[in-house]
Parts: C-alpha cells; structure tokens; sequence
C-alpha cells in the first residue's frame, strides 16, 4: 500500500541522509521489536529495554551521516546495538539507584509479559542467563536475530572463523545448561 | 581400548553436531557423522536435545515493546526534523547536556570547597558558626534542584527518572519545582516516570496544594498501575475529603477491575 514497504533498509537510510527524517521512522517500525527482545533477554528489564531500543534509534537519528552505504543497515545497527548495551552494563552500579518502588513495579510488569511465554521458554531464558556475557551476546545476535557468521564477525571486530567455534561452543554449553536448568527448576 | 577410541570419536562428534545440523560441514565430515550417528544412541540423544533447544529458540516468544514508544520516537524524529530546517547543526540534546555539566561541576566545586573548609580549618568552623554551613548546605540545594530541573528534560526516560528521585535529597519544595512535578505527573508519557513523579509529591502530602493536586491528577491519569499508586498514596495522607474524591473517582468509566476492587476497599476503610 505505501511505496515505502518495498524499499530496502539501505535505501531508506540514503533517503535520511538528503533530509527525509521520516525514513527513519520506516525503519524504526521494521525493527524496534526485534531491538527489543534483543534487550529484553539480554538484561532482564523490560523497562530499561525501552529506553536502550530508543537510544539505538536516537544514535542513528543524530549519526545518520556517518552511517557508511556500503555497508549493510542492519549491521550498523547492531553495532550500535552492542555499543548501547555494553554502556548500559557500565552504568548499571547507577542504576541500583532507582528506588524499591520503581524496582517492585518493574518486576510485576516482567512478571505480567512472562505470563504470555511458557515453561520452556521460562527455561530457555533462565539457561541463556547462566552463559558468560559474550556469549549471550553470540547467542542472541546468531539464533535469535539470525545473523550471519559474517555479519557477526563485522560487528564484534573479529574473524569469521573465531565467531563461527565460538556460536558453536555457546549453542553447546547452552544445550547442557537448559536441560540442567529443566531438570532442577519448578517454576510454580 | 575399543571402548575408549568410541568415547573419544563422541566427543569430536559432538563438537560437530551443531556444525552438522546447521549444514556447514563439508560432505567428508557429514557422512562420518551420520555413520556414527547410526551406531551410537548416546550421541543420537545429543542431537535430539540440540535439535530440540534449536527449535525453543526459532519458536521463543517475542517480548511487544509498549505502543507508546512507537510515538515517543515520532516526536524526537520530528524536533530533529524542525532543527535541520532551521539549518542549525546544534543537537538538541547538547544544550541540556552542557548545561548538565556546567551544574554538576559547579557542585562538585562547591562540594571539594567545602570539604577543605571542614578539613584543614576546623578551627574556624567552630568559630564562624554554624550559620555559614547552613547557607552552604541551602546552595548546594539549590543547586541540587537546578540539577534535577535540567535533567527532568532528558530524551531518556530513565535519566527522568533518575531526576524525580534525585528529589529525595532536597529539603523542600519550592513552587517551581512543584509546577515541575506535577507537570511530569500529568504530561510524561512514560508511566513509569509518572509513577515517580507521584512517588516524590507523595513526600510533601501535609501540604494541602499538594493534596489537592494529586486528587485532581488522579482523575486525569489512564494507566491503572499510576492510578493504584495515587489512590494508595491519597489514601495515607489522611486529606479530608478523600473519600468523597475516591467515590467521585469510582464512578468514572473504563477503570480496571482491580483499580475498582481497591477503590471499594479503601473507600470502606475510609468512611468506617
């Protein structure tokens, strides 16, 4: 229906660039859910993950002309991504400080989008929690935001082939975890 | 010795297996693979179970972002768009920043200042009373209050947060401050700065302007975890007629059921 759906995330950032803010938004709407889970699971705040899927947006918002078209859009932003979310491990100390308050609102209304997933994705979580944060971040970026081998090794500055045994390693050592944490945990 | 060459021809298997089912084997790897595969349940097993975790992946649920986030962008996406018309190449965040570190570095000059007085003259601290450390606790809540004014203006929501309850550690209330907090308790469209807003107007509820303003903001607010924190909090104060409000309250449509539960319940302790 709108002209927009049929063009590409890089052509649309082009459009950013001569002045077509608007564009961005178009982007937004493709991938703030994906940016979302992708902060969801890897801080177990759905409050902060808010604000961490908008400070990607913003970044890419103000640095729209350092964005380099020969480069894949959905790569830059996951380095953002990546950017955002190692500031926001940095400064979490500062975030202790929000009140209990705050804190016991947060936790009804993880509680309240946990009601929506299931035991095994309960499990899934609670096993992907127990990896290093490396490789959460490998895991998250390969399985769930299906992203190449390639595209991962642009984004975290390292050699195809150290991403490649890495992913590997994790989705092992994850596949222990989560029939150890099956085996032991009751959620009720 | 056969036993153990199996255990370790598992092992490598196993490193593989995910290699394997991912296709990214060459055909030499995969066939020696799917030979043992025939022949060893254990390792069967393993395959199964990643097969399995793989699959929980692909079929995980997806966490939905809030659809007010969708519009908070919208109106960044809009102010950026006003001030590249104006040709400016300020951004807009800038201005509150730099002004955010001017206040910060002011504090903590004042902050070192004053830890110098109290260290290397205690002498004089006895002397010139206690007068001049109480005018410089009143500057440097001030200027606390300067801080929390600027940042209440931050894009982000949780540096507003972060703001509402810098609140905590000045003395008083003043007007604007005031007309600040009850701004960001009607306006912001994130509930959860909302509900921190109320949390910091709740410290100053013997004021009767206070009282009243939550009473009227409650009517105002459409999220039922910001109604339930204002109703508890209204509740507590004691204000007179607060359960004339709540009633008044009660009567309005679309409430949640459990914001109308507490209502009923806190209404009937009222007016025991």
């Amino acid at each position: 229906m709108n002209a927009t759906e049929l063009k590409s995330d890089n052509s649309l950032m082009l459009e950013a660039q001569d002045g077509n803010l608007k564009a961005i938004g178009e982007l937004y709407d493709r991938h703030q859910k994906k940016l979302y889970g992708f902060f969801v699971r890897l801080t177990n705040n759905s409050f902060c993950s808010c604000d961490l899927t908008q400070n990607v947006f913003l970044r890419i918002l103000k640095f729209r002309h350092t964005y380099n078209p020969a480069h894949q859009f959905r790569t830059w932003m996951y380095q953002i991504a990546r950017n955002v979310l190692s500031d926001f491990y940095n400064s979490k100390n500062k975030l202790v400080e929000y009140s209990n308050d705050i804190d016991n609102v947060r936790h009804n209304e993880i509680e309240h989008q946990h009601g929506y997933a299931s035991r095994e994705d309960l499990v899934l979580y609670r096993a992907i929690g127990q990896l290093s944060k490396e490789q959460q971040l490998l895991i998250e970026m390969s399985k769930f935001q299906k992203l190449k081998y390639e595209e991962i090794a642009l984004i975290t500055n390292d050699s195809v082939g150290n991403i490649k045994v890495k992913v590997h390693r994790a989705i092992a050592l994850l596949k222990e975890k989560y029939f150890e944490v099956d085996r032991t945990i009751d959620f009720e | 010795m056969e036993t153990s060459n199996k255990k370790i021809e598992c092992v490598e298997v196993q490193e593989l297996l995910s290699e394997y089912l991912q296709l990214e084997l060459s055909n030499e790897k995969s066939l020696a693979i799917e030979g043992h595969l025939k022949v060893c349940s254990h390792c069967n097993n393993e395959l199964a179970k990643l097969k399995k975790l793989i699959e929980l992946i692909d079929n995980a649920y997806e966490p939905e972002p809030p659809s007010y986030l969708k519009s908070q962008f919208s109106e960044l996406i809009n102010k950026e768009q006003a001030t590249q018309q104006q040709g400016s190449t300020k951004l807009p965040i800038s201005y509150t920043t730099r002004i955010l570190v001017r206040v910060a570095a002011a504090i903590a000059l004042l902050l070192v200042g004053n830890a110098i007085g109290l260290f290397t003259y205690p002498y004089l601290l006895e002397q010139s009373s206690k007068q001049e450390v109480a005018m410089i606790k009143q500057e440097v809540s001030s200027l606390k209050e300067a801080l929390v004014l600027s940042m209440i203006n931050q894009e982000s929501a949780s540096e507003r947060v972060r703001a509402l309850n810098m609140t905590t550690e000045l003395s008083h209330l003043d007007n604007k401050l005031f007309a600040v907090l009850l701004e960001t308790l009607n306006d912001d469209p994130s509930p959860n700065v909302r509900l921190s807003a109320a949390q910091a107007l709740s410290r100053y509820m013997a004021s009767e302007q206070v009282r009243d303003s939550l009473i009227s903001s409650l009517h105002e607010q459409t999220n039922p975890l910001v109604q339930i924190t204002l109703i508890n909090i209204i509740v507590t104060s004691n204000a007179p007629h607060a359960a004339e409000s709540l009633k008044q309250f009660a009567k309005s449509k679309d409430l949640m059921d459990e914001v109308k539960q507490l209502l009923d319940i806190q209404i009937k302790q009222l007016t025991i």
